[in-house]
C-alpha cells in the first residue's frame, strides 16, 4: 500500500512534468503550426539564467532563483518567436520544424562555446529536496509540489482559454487564423501569447528539472522534451487535453517500467517505452485524442 | 465613404483581380456580382488585408488605408463576413459573439449588443452555450453576421451570405440586411445570384475574369439584359 | 522514356565527378586527406540515402542514422576476428564470439537485419501524419542508441568496439557512392518516385486519383534504410573502431544540414550540400582547436562546428527553404541552359 502510494506519487509528478512541457508544445503548434524542437533548449536557457544569477550576482537565496528561472524562460520563448520563428510564419510545417531544429543546435552550441560542457551546479531550496512523512510513507516535497503546480497551472490555463478574449482567440486561431484577424485580433498578439504561455509552462518545468538534477549542462533540455514530444504524440499531436493525458500516461508507464524491469534491464527502459508507443500508434495512428489526419482540408 | 482604386491581386503569375475600382457611399447597399471564379472573394480579401494587393489604393472615411493590416481596418470600422460563414466551430455561440467584440472595451455595450442579436435570432439564445458546429447552415450565417456586427462596423462587407442556404433562410437574412441599413450600416454584398439582391441594393457592380464589366444603379443593371445574361446567367426583367 | 534516359545520364555524370575526385585523392593525397575523403564519401552516401526518403515523401526524417548504427554494429560483431572478440566480447550472447564471417558476408547480414528492423518500424511510420512520423523517427534513433549503449555483452556498450578488420578501400567507397546516386535518381525519376513527390504536394488529390501513398512511402523508407545500411557497414570496415556516439545526434545534425543546404528534393542538391558543408566543417574544426593565426593564438572554441551546422540550417530555412538547388537536378540545369541557348523562353 505504502509502496503503491509512493510509486503513484512518482508517476504523477513525472507525468506532470511531461504534461507541462507537452502542453507548451501543443499550444504553440495549435496556434501557428510550429513543431518547436527548441522547446528543450528553453529549459536549458532557464537553467543557465539561474546559474548566472546565482554565480554572477551572488544571489544564493534559492527562493529568488525560482522566479528568475520561470521569468527568463518566458522572455526567452518570446524572444525566440520574434527573431527565429517570425520569418518562417506561414511557411510549410517542415520549414518551421527544421528552423526550430536548427535553432536548437545553435543554442546548444552557444552554451558549449561560452559555458563549456561541464555541468554547473545551481543552488536549490533545501525544502524542495526534503521529504514529507505521512504515516509511514516518505514522499519528496518536490514531487508533491510538482503535482500541485501542474494541476494549478492546467486549471489556470483552462480558465484563461475559456474566459479571456485572447484565450478564446487562441482556441479559434487553432482552426482559422484569418477569421480571427477579421475580429480585429492581431495575429502577432495571439502568437506571442502562445509562446509566453508555452515559456511559462516550460519555466515551471525548469524549476523542477533543476531541483532533481541540481546542475545545468548544454543538453539538459533534450531528454525531458523528447519525452514531452512522445507524450504529445500519444495524446494526439496538437490537442491540449491530449497533451495532458499523454504526459500522465507516459509518466505512469515509466514508473511502471522502473518497478517491473529487473536491475540489469533498467537501462532499456526508454527503448521499451518508445517501442510500446510505436505499437500503440500502429493501432491508433492519431493518438488517444487526436483526429484522423485530415487529408488536406486545413484552410 | 469607401473607395477602392485600381486594385490588383496576383497569385504567382495568375492575376486574379486587375485594376478594379469601386466606391460605396455612406448608408448605401452596394452589390458586387459576378460568376464563380470572377475574383470577388480575392478582391474582398485584398480590401480587408488578408491577401496582399499588388497595386491600387484604398480609402475609408477620407483616410488612405491602403497599407493598413486587417486588424487596424477592423478597428477603424470595416469588416467582412467571410464566404462560407467561418464561424469558430469549436467555440460556443457566446464565445463567437464575444470574439466579434474583441476590439471593444465596453462590457455594458457588448452585453447590450449581444442581447440585441439574441432578440433578433432567438435560435442563437437557445444554442447560446453550445458549440457553433452544431448549428445549421442558416443559423451559422446568422451567427456569422451577428459576430461581424459585434465590432459595431460602419462598413460591412458580406461575402456570399446566401451561399448554400434554403430560399426561406436567404429571405430572412436579406430582410435582416435591409433592417441593418436603418441602423446606419453601409454594406457591400457580394453575390453570385443577382436576383434578390438587386431588389434592395442601391447600386451594383459586375466583376468577371478579374475585371469590372459593369457599374451602375441596380435598376440600370436590371434593365440591361445583355450584362445580366452574359455574366450572371439571368434573363433581364 | 526521354526523361528517364536524361536522369540516368545526369546520375552517371554526377557519379563520375565523385569517381574522378576519388582517383585524384587515391593517387596524390596524403593519408590524412584520404581518410577525410573516405568520411566524406560515407556522409555523401548517407545524405543520398536520407534524400530518398525525405526528398520524395516530404517527411522530415531524424532517424536515418539509427539504420547506419544497426548495420555498423552487426557488421562489427560478425566480421571481427574471434581472437579479438574472445577478450572484447567475453560474455557475448548467441555465441557470436565463437565465429567470424568474411567482411562481405557480414555486410550482407548487416543489411538484411537492418532491413528487417526498417520493415517493422516502417509499418508504423507510414500510417502517421507528417509530424508524428518525424517524432517517431527521433524516438527510433533514441531506441537504437539506448539498446546499443545498454546491451553491453553484445556491443561493449558505451566503450569503443575495436578490432574490426579495416577492409574497405576508397575504391569501394567510390563505387558505393556511385551506386547510391544512381539508385536515388532511378527512384526519384521512376513512376513511383514521381507519384510520391506529387502526393506529398497534394495528399487529397493524389489519393483521389488512386496513388497508393502508404505503399510508396514504405518503398522510399526501405530503399533509404538500405542505402543507410550500406553506409554504416562501409564506415565500420574503414575505421575499424566504432562507438555509439558515432551514430547519434552529431551525425544526424551533420547529414540533415548537408541535405537541407543542397536542397532535399534533389539528389544533385544532396551531393552539393555534402561538399559545401564538409568544407565548412573542416574549416570550423581547424578554428575550433585554437590555431595560431598571424602570430596570435586563437582561443579554443569547442562547439563551433555545431554552431556552424545550426546556422546553416536556420539560414537556409530563412532565405532559401528549398535549398540551393531547389528541385533541380544536374541534367535539369543543362537542359534549361540548352533551351535558353536555342532561344526558347524559360521561366
Amino acid at each position: 500500500m505504502e509502496y503503491l502510494l509512493q510509486q503513484s506519487m512518482n508517476a504523477l509528478s513525472l507525468g506532470g512534468e511531461y504534461a507541462l512541457l507537452a502542453l507548451g508544445l501543443a499550444i504553440v503548434f495549435s496556434v501557428m503550426g510550429l513543431v518547436n524542437f527548441a522547446h528543450g533548449d528553453m529549459i536549458t536557457f532557464g537553467g543557465y539564467a539561474m546559474f548566472l544569477v546565482a554565480a554572477g550576482m551572488g544571489i544564493a537565496n534559492p527562493a529568488l532563483l525560482l522566479p528568475v528561472g520561470v521569468l527568463s524562460v518566458v522572455l526567452f520563448a518570446m524572444f525566440l518567436e520574434k527573431v527565429a520563428f517570425k520569418p518562417v510564419r506561414g511557411a510549410p510545417p517542415t520549414t518551421g520544424m527544421l528552423t526550430a531544429f536548427g535553432v536548437s543546435i545553435l543554442i546548444q552550441n552557444v552554451a558549449l562555446i561560452f559555458v563549456g560542457t561541464r555541468a554547473k551546479s545551481v543552488p536549490t531550496m533545501d525544502f524542495l529536496i526534503s521529504n514529507v512523512t505521512i504515516g509511514s510513507v516518505r514522499i519528496p516535497v518536490v514531487q508533491i509540489l510538482e503535482t500541485a503546480v501542474t494541476v494549478i497551472a492546467i486549471a489556470l490555463l483552462v480558465v484563461f482559454l475559456r474566459r479571456t478574449t485572447i484565450g478564446m482567440a487562441m482556441r479559434a486561431a487553432a482552426r482559422d487564423v484569418s477569421t480571427v484577424r477579421l475580429m480585429g485580433v492581431r495575429a502577432d498578439r495571439v502568437i506571442a501569447t502562445a509562446f509566453a504561455i508555452s515559456g511559462f509552462l516550460a519555466g515551471l518545468a525548469t524549476v523542477f528539472v533543476l531541483a532533481r538534477r541540481g546542475a545545468v549542462d548544454p543538453f539538459m533540455g533534450f531528454t525531458p522534451v523528447l519525452k514531452a514530444f512522445v507524450a504529445a504524440v500519444i495524446g494526439g499531436f496538437g490537442s491540449l487535453p491530449g497533451a495532458v493525458i499523454g504526459g500522465l500516461v507516459l509518466g505512469v508507464a515509466e514508473v511502471m517500467m522502473q518497478v517491473v524491469l529487473p536491475e540489469s534491464m533498467a537501462g532499456f527502459r526508454d527503448a521499451f517505452i518508445f517501442t510500446a508507443v510505436g505499437v500503440l500508434l500502429l493501432v491508433r495512428p492519431q493518438g488517444i485524442l487526436g483526429e484522423r489526419p485530415d487529408f488536406g482540408e486545413k484552410s | 465613404m469607401f473607395k477602392a482604386e485600381n486594385v490588383s491581386v496576383s497569385y504567382g503569375p495568375i492575376r486574379a483581380v486587375r485594376d478594379v475600382s469601386l466606391t460605396v457611399g455612406e448608408g448605401e447597399i452596394v452589390t458586387l456580382l459576378g460568376p464563380n471564379g470572377a475574383g470577388k472573394s480575392s478582391l474582398i480579401s485584398a480590401i480587408i488585408g488578408l491577401v496582399p494587393k499588388t497595386g491600387g489604393r484604398i480609402a475609408f472615411r477620407d483616410e488612405d488605408v491602403t497599407v493598413l493590416g486587417t486588424e487596424a481596418l477592423v478597428c477603424r470600422g470595416m469588416t467582412v463576413t467571410p464566404e462560407g460563414r467561418r464561424v469558430f466551430a469549436e467555440l460556443t455561440v457566446a464565445e463567437n459573439l464575444r470574439l466579434g467584440a474583441a476590439t471593444r472595451g465596453d462590457p455594458d455595450g457588448i452585453a447590450e449588443d449581444t442581447e440585441k442579436f439574441l432578440e433578433m435570432f432567438p435560435i442563437l439564445r437557445r444554442r447560446f452555450h453550445s458549440a457553433a458546429k452544431y448549428l445549421s447552415g442558416g443559423e451559422q450565417q446568422m451567427l456569422a453576421i451577428s459576430r461581424s456586427l459585434m465590432s459595431r462596423p460602419r462598413f460591412l462587407m458580406l461575402d456570399e451570405p446566401s451561399l448554400g442556404l434554403a430560399p426561406r433562410i436567404v429571405d430572412q437574412i436579406f430582410e435582416f440586411l435591409i433592417q441593418l441599413r436603418t441602423w446606419g450600416v453601409t454594406m457591400l454584398v457580394v453575390e453570385q445570384n443577382a436576383g434578390e439582391v438587386l431588389e434592395f441594393a442601391d447600386r451594383a457592380y459586375v466583376l468577371a475574369s478579374g475585371a469590372m464589366q459593369f457599374s451602375g444603379t441596380a435598376e440600370d443593371l436590371r434593365q440591361s439584359g445583355g450584362v445580366m445574361e452574359m455574366y450572371l446567367g439571368l434573363e433581364g426583367h | 522514356m526521354m526523361i528517364e534516359r536524361r536522369a540516368l545520364v545526369g546520375a552517371v555524370v554526377l557519379g563520375l565527378c565523385i569517381a574522378v575526385a576519388g582517383l585524384l585523392v587515391w593517387g596524390f593525397a596524403a593519408p590524412y586527406h584520404q581518410r577525410l575523403f573516405f568520411t566524406f564519401l560515407v556522409n555523401l552516401i548517407a545524405v543520398v540515402g536520407l534524400q530518398v526518403f525525405m526528398g520524395n515523401s516530404d517527411i522530415t526524417h531524424f532517424g536515418h542514422v539509427g539504420f547506419m548504427g544497426i548495420s555498423a554494429y552487426v557488421t562489427a560483431i560478425l566480421a571481427t576476428p574471434v581472437a579479438v572478440k574472445r577478450s572484447a566480447l567475453a560474455t557475448a550472447p548467441f555465441g557470436v564470439n565463437t565465429f567470424e564471417l568474411s567482411p562481405l558476408v557480414a555486410v550482407l547480414f548487416a543489411i538484411l537485419i537492418t532491413l528487417a528492423v526498417a520493415f517493422l518500424v516502417g509499418l508504423m511510420m507510414v500510417r502517421q501524419a507528417g509530424i508524428a512520423a518525424t517524432i517517431a523517427t527521433v524516438a527510433f534513433l533514441v531506441i537504437v542508441h539506448v539498446v546499443v549503449m545498454n546491451w553491453v555483452d553484445l556491443t561493449r556498450g558505451p566503450r569503443a568496439f575495436y578490432g574490426i578488420p579495416p577492409k574497405a578501400t576508397i575504391g569501394w567507397a567510390v563505387a558505393t557512392a556511385f551506386g547510391a546516386i544512381v539508385l536515388a535518381r532511378a527512384f526519384r525519376d521512376s513512376r513511383w518516385g514521381l507519384q510520391l513527390r506529387a502526393s506529398s504536394e497534394d495528399v487529397a488529390a493524389a489519393s483521389a486519383v488512386g496513388v497508393p501513398i502508404r505503399k510508396l512511402r514504405f518503398a522510399a523508407w526501405m530503399l533509404s534504410a538500405f542505402i543507410m545500411a550500406v553506409a554504416g557497414a562501409l564506415f565500420t570496415l574503414f575505421v575499424g573502431t566504432i562507438s555509439p556516439k558515432s551514430f547519434y545526434f552529431d551525425l544526424t545534425f551533420l547529414t540533415i544540414a548537408m541535405l537541407i543546404l543542397g536542397g532535399m528534393h534533389s539528389v544533385t542538391g544532396a551531393v552539393v550540400g555534402c561538399v559545401i558543408v564538409t568544407a565548412g566543417v573542416e574549416t570550423m574544426r581547424f578554428l575550433e582547436s585554437g590555431p595560431v593565426f598571424a602570430g596570435a593564438k586563437l582561443p579554443e572554441m569547442f562547439g563551433l562546428t555545431g554552431f556552424f551546422l545550426g546556422l546553416v540550417i536556420v539560414l537556409s530555412m530563412a532565405f532559401r527553404p528549398s535549398g540551393l538547388l531547389g528541385s533541380d537536378e544536374i541534367d535539369d540545369i543543362w537542359h534549361r541552359r540548352r533551351l535558353r541557348k536555342a532561344g526558347v523562353e524559360v521561366s
